[in-house]
């Protein structure tokens, strides 16, 4: 065996020294992301998952880790915190990478919700709680989440007792109050007991742009539990690594819907296990994409119980010279037989330098199971534009509108789950982001 | 009001030559029927006089009350009052029917810095006008022309026509797949639009469309050219003698 020395780069570099600072010496989940890290650095084009997402190119340097927030800007984020209130809506506030619970909305919490910060469940280390931190084990390899474990600084663990159902949405804002370019890692869990429900918004908020943020969101769905995600993926961030891994119990349904309209390198994945038998699986999401933008869905989803539905539908719109990646593996486990399983990644390329890689992937060990993806990558049809344009549209207005039906599809699907109280302001906020995006396009 | 002289086009794409020096005057309020054997080059000259950028004019004009079209896109043209009901209306899914004609109306009136139409008077005009073509209520909500019946779509089209209110109004086979009924309601449709200062050219393959919208002059299209006109009983003559007069000319 040779000893071949890894040529670490400046990003790697910084990472290590971040996280080997003593600060974190109490997280017990470091220890393990910590090796993993420094013995394989940041994922590159020859790891398989990130052939399209090579983070070691991407990722030119890494930031400091996010700092204390200064009174000013405390004063400022309370601010606009009871500005932005509305009724309906529970807000968990992650401020510059740690739970913040004197911000956060706790006294309208319903009693059987129950909120911790990660700091305080790390403390009490309790086993069954610790192992929802750590995820499934489709997730453990991957660098991203290992990374996320070295470094995590704080997060919100969220548990709902058995049979409530939470009418009101909570909402996890991540605000970064930092002038100057910052790295965050935070993770979070949402545990739902037996035939509860929960809807879940999250949104990101940040002053200056070219942050670099890690998160991870490990979710167990309970026999007969409903659990809705709903997240709007809106500010300039640098590097953007989010993680979702769930596992579902039996009968019972997990949505989990994403809108990407900015960031330059955007990364969502899914691992998700489907552990009991007639549950339904839905992830949907659009990502629009322009300016040199980079955007990468990558899902696994594990099928091992019976009689269980997955569907995946994202819609991609890319401009300029973006890239979008989609990466879909669907594994069927052998005995998960009547699995019923469709995948679809649907791109419209809006210039001759815009790219989208699909790879939809299947895994199928069973015999008895309906499986299918679909992977469509084409510029916006003419026929439908001359026939708009001829009924008075000026062309970008009816690009606009083709744009918006092609992604108010997988908008459509929000609230179907657990945020249908909320669904018709959450789209309306969905619609905004994508006018936003066309107008700024048109305005390019 | 509607001038076509010696127009010459072709196929951007191959270059193949469909128009071949086609010469036509509509004065204001005429209702012209263009008819002729397939593939005489019908909904060519339809979508070229609509703005489609699939062909190219290598000669000749097009003027609508004088003015130059051929400079002009497809929106413009509309929002000048020219109307093409296609052959085959496109489907959009995802957009509501009635989103889109207020879109489209809205999107004219700007053109024609004219303020936007209030929503109480754009209700009244489209439940006006969808009760003349037998338009039901659930057609408005669906997406446009998704899961239309052929004449369903063709009656939707008429529909945007009439809300639309154009000048020169272009029908592209609009009979072709109608029941008789679906004939009948389309025809009323477009008979309730005809006014001293609004001519129609109607393209048809059968003369029973102009049994319910009697035209003034019939045009024979063949070979990229007007072969023959002359007055209504035109239509009866094709009718009963078919095109094969003008078919060995195309050949
Ligand atoms: N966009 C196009 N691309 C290729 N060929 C075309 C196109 N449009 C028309 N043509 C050809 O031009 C000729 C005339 O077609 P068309 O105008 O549709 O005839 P009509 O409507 O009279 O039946 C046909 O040979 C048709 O195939
Ligand atoms: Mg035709």
């Amino acid at each position: 065996m040779t000893n071949v020395t890894r040529i670490k780069t400046d990003a790697e570099q910084t990472l290590e020294q971040q996280i080997l600072s003593p600060s974190l010496a109490g997280n017990p989940l470091r220890a393990a992301g910590r090796d993993v890290f420094v013995g394989k650095g940041l994922p590159h084009r020859r790891v398989e998952e990130y052939k399209y997402t090579d983070l070691k190119a991407l990722m030119r340097k890494a930031n400091p880790v996010a700092g204390e927030t200064t009174p000013q800007a405390l004063a400022s984020v309370v601010e606009t915190l009871r500005a932005t209130a509305r009724a309906g809506e529970i807000r968990l506030v992650i401020l510059d990478g740690l739970f913040r619970a004197d911000l956060s909305d706790l006294a309208v919490l319903p009693a059987a919700v129950t909120v911790t910060s990660l700091r305080d469940v790390l403390a009490k280390g309790a086993a069954d709680t610790m192992a929802v931190l750590a995820g499934p084990a489709i997730a453990t390899d991957d660098p991203v989440i290992s990374l996320n474990a070295a470094l995590v600084s704080d997060g919100v663990v969220i548990e709902v007792a058995a049979g409530a159902m939470i009418a009101d949405a909570l909402h996890l804002v991540h605000i970064v109050t930092s002038a100057t370019p910052v790295s965050l890692h935070t993770r979070s869990a949402v545990i739902l007991g037996a035939g509860a429900s929960l809807g879940l918004i999250e949104s990101y908020q940040s002053t200056v742009p070219g942050h670099q943020r890690t998160d991870v969101l490990n979710v167990v769905v309970g026999d007969g539990a409903r659990f809705e995600h709903a997240v709007a993926k809106s500010d300039a961030s640098a590097i953007d690594l989010a993680t979702i891994t769930a596992v579902i119990g039996a009968d019972a349904k997990l949505q989990s819907f994403a809108l990407v309209t900015a960031g330059d390198v955007t990364r969502r994945q899914h691992f998700v296990r489907m552990e009991g038998n007639h549950s339904v699986l839905s992830l949907k999401g659009a990502n629009l994409l322009n300016g040199r933008m980079h955007a990468d869905t990558t899902l696994v989803v594990e099928h091992d119980s019976l009689h269980c539905e997955s569907r995946e539908l994202y819609r991609s719109v890319i401009d300029g010279e973006a890239h979008g990646v989609f990466q879909g593996k669907v594994i069927v486990r052998p005995g998960a037989q009547k699995t019923d399983g469709k995948m679809a990644s649907n791109a419209l390329l809006l210039s001759e330098s815009a790219e989208m890689h699909n790879k939809p992937e299947l895994e199928i060990y069973a015999d008895d199971v309906a499986c299918g993806h679909g992977a469509t990558c084409g510029e916006i049809d003419e026929g439908p534009i001359f026939y708009l344009m001829s009924r008075g549209l000026p062309r970008p207005q009816a690009e606009a509108l083709l744009i918006q039906s092609f992604v108010g599809e997988v908008v459509d699907s929000v609230g179907d789950v657990a945020l249908g109280d909320h669904a018709e302001a959450l789209r309306d906020g969905f619609t905004s982001a994508i006018e936003a995006w066309l107008a700024q396009r048109g305005a390019s | 009001m509607l001038s076509i002289s010696n127009l010459h086009a072709q196929i951007a794409d191959d270059g193949r030559e469909i128009l071949k020096g086609l010469s036509l005057d509509v004065k204001p309020g005429e209702v012209h029927a263009i008819m002729g054997p397939n593939g005489a080059g019908k909904s060519t000259l339809a979508y070229i006089l609509a703005g489609k950028e699939d062909y190219e004019v290598t000669d000749g004009s097009v003027t609508l009350d004088g003015e130059d079209l051929l400079d002009l896109s497809a929106d413009q043209r509309a929002a000048k009052g020219l109307f093409l009901a296609f052959q085959y209306p496109v489907e959009i899914p995802g957009v509501a029917n009635m989103t889109f004609l207020k879109t489209a109306l809205n999107a004219q009136r700007k053109a024609r810095g004219e303020p936007e139409i209030l929503t109480p008077d754009f209700m009244r005009l489209v439940r006006e006008k969808s009760a003349l073509l037998k338009i039901n209520p659930d057609m408005l909500k669906r997406a446009v022309n998704v899961g239309f019946s052929g004449g369903e779509k063709k009656r939707n089209d008429i529909l945007q026509m009439a809300v639309l209110q154009p000048k020169i109004c272009i029908l592209d086979e609009t009979d072709s797949g109608l029941d008789i009924d679906a004939l009948r309601i389309v025809a009323e449709g477009v008979n309730a639009l005809r006014s001293p200062d609004r001519s129609f050219v109607i393209i048809t393959h059968y003369q029973r469309l102009l049994d319910y919208i009697k035209p003034d002059v019939v045009h024979v299209l063949s070979d990229g050219r007007i072969a023959k006109t002359g007055g209504p009983e035109l239509a009866l003559e094709l009718e009963a003698k078919g095109y094969a007069d003008y078919q060995t000319a195309a050949a």
